[in-house]
């Protein structure tokens, strides 16, 4: 299994309050939630850098909105 | 990276023996070698380049055309995938890609939560009932799947899994594993989806089943 590092995270009451109400709806502990949050964000800044663009779809009137990412 | 997990016993259907296998997360060039030198031809004997998708089928062979070389290189990002090999008399006798993350489930029990997809699963051809005249290892892909639910739950995800299955598999994985079938996906060739709940999970590794599966 691969070795884990431990570290200290600051965050704003807001942001604690934000992640907490995430883990409470997707049953994950925090550091499972901020791993798969830096899996997806990684995943979208290659797709990105590859010059990929991209979307969300709505299921019913198929209009698309580009992710905009930071 | 290759390291050994452990080491679990297959059942060897023709000497009706158990016999010891090492599970490796990560593969490296002798796996993939043994795709190309022992599997590859072991496909190309038994069925034409240019077999259709029926005569696959009829072999037990769909995923005949996958090559594993180049999966290896297009999905290496650590962070996101993850590669296993089953290893059993000097021979690979099964190899399985997942994705960690980006994947959410469609359970009733828990929707939108994460999970662990399994992408690519395979045993080697000669395990393959229909393909070889007489199959020998049993078990392979119960010891793959078995080492992704667990994966899923080192990450914290519950053990949850899902995974598009090829229309010969989709036995095993109602059946033997107990994994929800949500149907046939267009999107994904018409393949079904199958789901395995935390639940569903739990009980697999203890050895019950659970109901609706």
């Amino acid at each position: 299994m691969t070795e884990k590092r431990t570290m200290t995270l600051n965050l704003s009451e807001a942001e604690m309050n934000a992640l907490e109400a995430l883990c409470a709806r997707k049953g994950l502990s925090k550091t499972t939630l901020l791993r798969q949050a830096l899996r997806l964000y990684q995943s979208v800044d290659e797709r990105l850098e590859r010059g990929e663009k991209v979307f969300f779809e709505d299921p019913r009137s198929k209009d698309k909105a580009e992710l905009m990412v930071l | 990276m290759k390291t050994l997990l452990g080491s679990f016993d297959l059942l060897n259907r023709v000497t009706e023996r158990f016999e010891p296998a090492n599970l490796f997360e990560g593969i490296d060039e002798a796996n993939l070698l043994a795709f190309e030198r022992d599997w590859r031809p072991a496909f190309a004997e038994r069925l034409p380049a240019d077999a259709s998708t029926a005569e696959r089928i009829a072999a037990n062979a769909e995923d005949a055309h996958w090559d594993w070389r180049r999966l290896a290189e297009i999905y290496r990002n650590p962070l996101l995938f993850q590669m296993y090999a089953v290893e059993c008399g000097d021979r690979t006798q099964g190899l399985m890609l997942v994705r960690k993350g980006g994947r959410f489930s469609r359970h009733p029990d828990h929707p939108r939560t994460d999970l662990v997809y399994v992408d690519r699963l395979a045993t080697a051809p000669w395990n393959r009932p229909r393909f070889a005249g007489e199959p020998i290892y049993k078990g392979v892909g119960q010891l793959l799947l078995a080492t992704a639910i667990h994966l899923s739950m080192d990450e914290g995800l519950g053990g949850r899994i899902g995974l598009h299955a090829l229309p010969n598999a989709e036995i095993f994985y109602r059946d033997v594993m107990q994994m929800t079938d949500f149907g046939p996906e267009e999107r994904h060739y018409g393949l079904c989806y199958f789901e395995m709940s935390s639940a569903q999970a739990a009980a697999f590794l203890t050895g019950q089943n659970v109901e609706g599966a």
